[in-house]
């Protein structure tokens, strides 16, 4: 193990040497490839590679995403993050002389995760897969941790943690009652909201949400859930007595478990009882949505994953991705912020797996990350523990407040969109969040 | 008392958005027969279209309204009718719905094809200043309406009108319910049917596309689900009015929107209770309706009093091929399965598809017992499925038990829910069987999977191989073949129960239930049995299946996966084991073909819900019609090769080719199919 460290670090350090135009300025372990913008020469000769999906010219990848959705989400996108990344990379001459290439673009409907990652294992030849952007479940995730293969995606499954081969964006996921936030209760602080309503679908993943929601304000009592129901259909809903019993809760903070369609209906029932107090919406960072419907949600307050458009200095990160997105004429949403994160994870791996990588030392190289952020995309992930524990070393997120249909970023500092806490706050008064990249 | 009044009150326009689709319904049950599940597919037409032109293209309000509802409208109901309904004025109830349920799976995707699968947001309805900031809120005192539900408030109240005057004061609308009633003899007075079910058609889906245009701003975007979700609430609403009352239908349906209001108003509202029954409310009305409803209790489908004169449906081809011919397809099969299996296990890929597709077969089986031997449409197969999923799932997850025995638990479970749920529904029959079924499968996905103890959570129960006489089903390969071992008992099975006692009964009460009942059938008992078995064998399969993916996931047993599921093998064949083995593996071949050609995946629906329409002609399902077209021409070329080798003309097929049972064949020369 020793002796593998030893060589990680030095690929590192001469990866690190001849890079320069390297202006990240981070630490060892913070360093990721979309933070410089000529990190990787492909001069020279690499020892050949014995890996599947690798051949002298192309380093392989496919993913699997549910393109084809009832909700509108647009989580085909993720293959645009993961293309635009791959472009750029390849501009610079790719990853010890080989192209990175994304072969797969496979769909699972929702239903088919597990026969289309079998088909990525069995038919695309890859070296590793990326993007997984699945909504209900992440069934070909065993078939993928048994095989060790790395994989990178949209860590809302419930699958991807435990297995030291499956990367999701947050880390190992933890919801429900058993996992109190600082996020929320912080924003009702900072809103100086006292009286919190909150709605959901009767369906599993919406129920455990307001469980989740619960607890956070148990912990963090500086608001109190007055009104909460996990009653509401899918689809056709009317939440009339929900506004009219909220109304007379005196309600003034408002959050919700539910997809674009709920908010929306939510949002026009509370407009035309005259309730007019913000959301918190944690899934609808969508410009093309909120530009259409921002009038129903000003002041509304949207959690973000990853480093948002708006973040004003733009570090070199995001803007690569805005450069090489637009390059690549693609629409720049979440999933495909998504997309190139988990892009960049594997680079990340690859460079430090060194040029005679194989599939372990790629995932190991990624696996002794401590603040693996992204170059500023994401809050910080400690990959030496977060495959599995569940109590977070720092909680971090993005908050934008909707004004005029735009989103923007609130409470953080110029180019540092994330509000971050390290450890477990007592309270949220006593806390000492802080803004970083 | 002011809470009650504002809680009815703000009931009543949700009620009339149930009310504008119910009355849709009902007026195309009305006037061509066909309960009209395609009915949201239709509207989801013309709501594309009018977003398509008003807010991707900006049209104005009115061209782009007079497009989407006036001219698509009627266009869509003349094509349907030209191509589809007309052919099937005479054909059983259940032949209609088959179809209906065809169009419900195919339309969505042909849209989509045109409309794509971006997200579409921004609605606008018909009303000016119908979004953000804009939007429109006019009050009345403490009561308030948006623009959309003025605009939905006043369209309900000129259809009910409209049609209720069509009905009880126009010649046409007589003329439309004649027709129905029989279109044969309405023709014998002179009126020319085609000509009035087209009107009807054209109208009927009129009003679809007017409701499609009306209620889209309901949702964030327009999406052919959330069109099909809304049917499925309205039709508690259209049972209210027995189906055929408009202005109870209107009454039904506000009744389910102030109920709703209610519900909500007075329930608390983080109860168990509430959370429930409010998301279900329109299926348990649904099925109290149709168990309860004087008007529908005791209703059967008004049959065509020419169709006595219809030829009963043709035989299974297999019981009518010699004994000769028998062996050579068996041997035949054989081959087939020499290669397959080879090919199969030749890539975990294939095996996995393979063993998927042994499964979802005896799953398909359950279809065959009660829709090819029965001769009911059940619209919850999915949904037995699913319990037998859950019930492994939580039997191995919680009480760890042995995975085959409670794969065997869970067929168990279904089998007693199934026969449960057949006491009360099973003499509905027809449409209203469907109905019933239909509504009980989204009351289970609403009331019971949502709970820990049934679905299991947020999170799917994982589920593991099982390991039997000392085998660990694990590995793929052992699995593949415990699932075919499994396809094989389960169809020797049901080969039996059709040539036994039962499956003779339910022959005799497909015939004619009464004549049945003078010989001593019990037909309540038959059918119990069949709906039992039936249940307990998708129960079977639903366990096989959550062992497959090693997950117990609701997304693999969704209500309207199960619909498809009846589409397909009723297309293919529901009379035969080997018509189920077919659509199970037709629902992964032809997908797995229209990737490897580059063809959209959505065409696969399109072509099976497409297929559908065949079955009001060949009930025996496309597969079978073909096997017997086969078999003719094969039995006509031996036929022929006998008569040059024999001195005189051998009995057997006719001059025209067709192979029929004659008293001249001897009985011992024909063997059972399958």
């Amino acid at each position: 193990m020793r002796a593998r460290w030893l060589a990680a670090s030095t690929v590192l350090l001469l990866l690190a040497a001849a890079c320069a135009n390297s202006s990240s300025g981070k630490t060892k372990t913070t360093t990721t490839s979309s933070g410089g913008t000529a990190t990787t020469a492909a001069a020279g000769t690499f020892p050949p590679v014995n890996e599947p999906g690798v051949t002298a010219t192309e380093i392989r990848v496919s993913g699997v995403a549910s393109t084809t959705n009832p909700i509108g989400g647009q989580y085909g996108t993720a293959f645009d993050g993961v293309q635009a990344y791959f472009n750029m990379i390849n501009s610079q001459g790719g990853i010890y002389g080989r192209k990175l290439v994304l072969v797969g673009r496979h769909d699972d409907q929702l239903s088919n995760n597990k026969r289309e990652v079998q088909a990525i294992i069995d038919q695309d030849n890859v070296f590793a897969v990326l993007p997984v952007a699945t909504i209900f479940s992440f069934s070909g995730a065993s078939l993928l941790a048994q095989n060790n293969i790395p994989t990178y995606g949209w860590g809302i499954n419930d699958e991807w943690t435990g297995p030291p081969n499956l990367f999701g964006h947050l880390g190992a996921l933890c919801n429900g009652a058993n996992c109190p936030s600082i996020l929320l209760p912080y924003v009702a602080w900072k809103l100086h909201k006292q009286r919190i309503g909150v709605l959901a679908y009767n369906v599993a993943n919406s129920a455990a949400c307001v469980d989740g929601i619960k607890t956070s304000f148990d912990k963090y009592p500086v608001a109190k859930v007055v009104y909460s129901t996990k009653a509401l259909s899918f689809g056709v809903t009317d939440m009339s007595a929900d506004v009219k019993k909220m109304s007379e809760a005196n309600v003034d903070f408002v959050t919700t478990c539910m997809d674009n369609n709920g908010v929306l209906t939510l949002a026009r029932e509370m407009r035309q009882q005259g309730l007019n107090v913000p959301q918190y919406l944690p899934n609808a960072y969508d410009h093309d949505f909120m530009a259409k419907n921002g009038g129903f949600f000003e002041g509304s307050i949207v959690l973000v994953q990853e480093s948002p458009l708006e973040t004003t200095p733009k570090f070199p990160a995001l803007q690569n991705y805005v450069t090489w997105m637009d390059k690549a004429g693609y629409t720049k949403t979440e999933n495909a912020s998504i997309g190139w994160t988990n892009a960049d994870m594997f680079v990340t791996g690859l460079r430090a797996a060194g040029p005679n990588f194989t599939r372990q030392k790629v995932i190991d190289g990624l696996n002794r990350e401590t603040s693996y952020d992204a170059g500023g995309m994401l809050a910080p992930i400690d990959w030496t523990k977060q495959h599995t524990d569940l109590h977070y070393p720092r909680s971090c997120g993005v908050f934008t407040m909707v004004k005029a249909g735009k989103f923007v970023v609130q409470w953080a500092a110029p180019g540092k969109p994330f509000v971050c806490w390290d450890g477990t706050p007592a309270t949220v008064e006593g806390s000492k969040p802080y803004a970083r990249q | 008392m002011t809470d009650l009044i504002t809680y009815v009150l703000r009931g009543i326009p949700f009620g009339c958005v149930f009310a504008l689709v119910a009355i849709g319904l009902v007026l195309t049950y009305k006037t061509s027969g066909v309960f009209n599940l395609a009915f949201g597919a239709q509207a989801y037409v013309s709501a594309a279209v009018y977003y398509d032109t008003h807010v991707r293209h900006k049209w104005p309000i009115i061209p782009a309204f007079v497009l989407a509802v006036l001219v698509f409208g009627p266009l869509v109901g003349l094509v349907l009718d030209r191509l589809i309904f007309r052919f099937m004025r005479t054909a059983p109830h259940v032949a209609r719905l088959v179809a209906a349920l065809g169009l419900l799976v195919a339309i969505p995707q042909l849209v989509n094809l045109w409309f794509g699968q971006s997200p579409s947001f921004g609605v606008e309805g018909i009303w000016p200043s119908s979004q953000g900031s804009n939007f429109a809120v006019y009050h009345f005192g403490d009561y308030a309406l948006n623009g959309d539900q003025v605009a939905t408030l006043i369209a309900t109240a000129v259809v009910v009108i409209g049609l209720t005057a069509l009905f009880r004061f126009s010649d046409i609308g007589l003329r439309m319910r004649a027709v129905v009633e029989s279109a044969r003899m309405t023709e014998l007075s002179g009126i020319n049917a085609g000509r009035v079910g087209t009107i009807a058609w054209m109208l009927s889906s009129l009003v679809a596309g007017l409701a499609g245009v009306l209620l889209a701003p309901l949702f964030a975007q327009v999406s052919a689900t959330n069109f099909t979700v809304l049917i499925v609430a309205a039709i508690a609403a259209a049972a209210f009015g027995g189906l055929t009352s408009i202005p109870l239908t209107l009454l039904g349906g506000i009744l389910l929107g102030v109920a709703q209001g209610l519900l909500g108003g007075y329930l608390p509202p983080a109860s168990v209770l509430a959370q429930g029954l409010r998301p279900s409310l329109p299926f348990v009305a649904l099925f109290l309706l149709l168990i309860f409803w004087p008007s529908l209790r005791n209703r059967r489908e008004v049959t065509d009093p020419l169709a006595g004169v219809d030829p009963p449906p043709p035989g299974l081809a297999a019981l009518e091929r010699s004994r000769g011919l028998t062996w050579a397809t068996r041997i035949f099969a054989l081959i087939v399965l020499a290669i397959a299996i080879p090919f199969v296990l030749s890539s975990n890929y294939w095996l996995l598809l393979g063993t998927e597709a042994v499964i979802l077969s005896t799953i398909f089986l359950s279809i065959v017992v009660i829709t090819g031997m029965a001769g009911q449409i059940s619209l919850c197969q999915a949904t037995f499925a699913a319990i037998g999923a859950f019930t492994t799932a939580q039997l191995v997850s919680n009480y760890h038990v042995s995975v085959m025995i409670t794969i065997l638990a869970g067929a168990a479970m279904a089998a007693v829910v199934g026969a449960l749920l057949a006491i009360p529904v099973l003499r509905l029959g027809g449409i209203y069987l469907a109905l019933a079924t239909f509504a009980f499968a989204l009351m289970f996905e609403s009331v019971l999977v949502p709970l820990d103890w049934v679905g299991g959570g947020a999170n799917p129960i994982k589920v593991p191989r099982p390991k039997f006489a000392g085998i660990d089903f694990a590995n793929n390969k052992s699995f593949f073949f415990l699932c075919i071992a499994i396809l094989a008992v389960v169809s020797v099975l049901v080969i039996f129960v059709r040539g036994g006692t039962i499956g003779r009964y339910l022959d005799a009460l497909r015939g004619s239930e009464t004549a049945a009942q003078a010989i001593g059938v019990n037909p309540t008992r038959a059918r119990i049995i069949a709906f039992s078995l039936s249940a307990g064998i998708a129960g079977l399969g639903g366990g096989l299946l959550a062992t497959q993916t090693g997950i117990a996931q609701p997304a693999d047993y969704n209500s309207f996966l199960g619909l498809f599921w009846v589409v397909l093998v009723v297309t293919l064949g529901s009379r035969t084991v080997e018509g189920a083995v077919q659509a199970g593996v037709a629902f992964y071949v032809v997908d797995e073909i229209l990737k490897r050609i580059g063809i959209n995946q959505s065409w696969q629906p399109i072509l099976f819900g497409l297929g559908a329409m065949t079955y009001a002609k060949h009930p025996e399902g496309i597969l079978e019609f073909q096997k017997r077209q086969s078999l003719a021409f094969v039995q006509r070329h031996l036929d022929r090769m006998k008569r040059r080798g024999a001195p005189a003309e051998p009995a057997g097929a006719d001059e025209a080719g067709a192979v029929a049972p004659t008293p001249a064949q001897p009985s011992s020369e024909r063997v059972g199919a399958d």
